[in-house]
């Protein structure tokens, strides 16, 4: 497996401090965007807040820092494995009282929408690893294949083929329409 | 399973995401539209990701809460746990007040202006006043804010000095009611 923590090779600077943001507006920028990332791999806030907490330790203690250009899809990429690996401490968020609000049609929708993301959220969760975060990252995360294979350290044909398979799989596991 | 079951399978991807050559996204329109096996494999595609994109949401509102505000409208409509504990807050401290008003002797009698003061001042946004004979109380409760504040407007210290004082004071007259060291 490509999955490693191995800091990135010396580069550029970082995106965002070419854009004009200071290092802590910057890095405050990219800890939000890790945290939204791992809560949609452990789905509790706390949890994912501590484990970029780590990854950003494990990059001080490796001397990964903003001007590293790959500093981001490094980032990412600890963050992704620190999920994979967590063990967790806390239950994941039920999304009952988060999906609420974002439907305005009858309870009895918002109840069927509930059941049919939760079941979706455990199909997810059983995938193989690398299916499991490219697919959060391009389908979830809605990130384009470039950025994706970047982040996975692996091709874009084999992005999308993990892509491709954990669809399949989660069609298969939620039931596929063919049967029906 | 003919030729284009086959050609729509292996672009399905590029079929969500909308990045087909117009050759083939009108090859698999022209199919979708004849093949009910396909159609329904794709309808249910799309709702995939669409829910997909749903989860994104739910997560990214995860993400936020306590930034943001969580879930605006809840169709349950649940009790607040700080109003709760204001509300508790308020009835023990007032209980406790008027109990501890009616059985001990205030040492302060004109609290009036310091009340009336309390009363004006800065972010309160919710006070009310106790009236208690020659005293008065104040609880103040800013609306925001489940923090209850009750103000003493007596010393309750000096009822103990008050008891000390005839001896340690003997013959000086009204003097501090500050601890005292005898002269050797």
């Amino acid at each position: 497996m490509t999955y490693g923590l191995q800091p990135p090779e010396k580069g550029d600077s970082h995106p965002a401090t070419r854009a004009g943001l200071s290092p802590q507006a910057a890095l405050e920028d990219a800890r939000r965007r890790l945290v939204r990332y791992a809560v949609k791999l452990v789905w509790n806030r706390a949890d994912a807040e501590e484990i970029v907490q780590d990854a950003f330790k494990i990059a001080a203690t490796r001397g990964v820092g903003l001007r590293d250009e790959h500093f981001e899809p490094w980032m990412f990429r600890t963050t992704g494995q620190l999920c994979l690996n967590h063990r967790r401490k806390r239950r994941p968020e039920s999304l009952d009282t988060w999906i609420e609000s974002s439907t305005t049609r009858t309870p009895l929708d918002a109840a069927m929408d509930v059941e049919r993301l939760e079941s979706l959220r455990a199909g997810v969760e059983r995938l193989p690893d690398q299916q499991r975060i490219a697919l959060t990252l391009r389908c979830i995360e809605q990130f384009d294949y470039a950025r994706v294979a970047e982040i996975m350290a692996i091709s874009e044909s084999a992005v999308r083929a993990h892509v491709h398979q954990a669809r399949r799989k989660l069609a298969d596991t939620l039931g596929d329409p063919r049967d029906s | 399973m003919t030729a284009d079951c086959d050609h729509f399978n292996r672009r399905i991807d590029d079929w969500l995401d909308g990045t087909l050559e117009d050759a083939d996204r009108s090859r698999i329109d022209a199919h979708l539209a004849a093949c009910s096996s396909c159609a329904s494999m794709a309808a249910a595609e799309r709702r995939m990701a669409t829910d997909l994109s749903m989860l994104n949401d739910v997560g990214n509102r995860i993400a936020h809460q306590g930034v943001a505000a969580p879930p605006e409208s809840t169709p349950r409509r649940r009790l607040n746990p700080v109003r709760i504990a204001a509300a508790l807050a308020i009835l023990v401290g007032g209980g406790y007040a008027a109990i501890h008003f009616a059985t001990r002797t205030p040492s302060v009698n004109d609290s009036s202006d310091i009340a009336a003061n309390v009363e004006e001042s800065g972010p309160i946004k919710t006070t009310f006043m106790m009236p208690r004979d020659d005293t008065r109380m104040s609880v103040r409760m800013p609306s925001d804010n489940p923090r209850v504040h009750i103000v003493w407007l007596y010393d309750t210290a000096p009822a103990v000095a008050a008891v000390d004082s005839p001896v340690e004071n003997e013959g000086e007259g009204p003097g501090p009611a500050t601890p005292h060291v005898k002269p050797s």
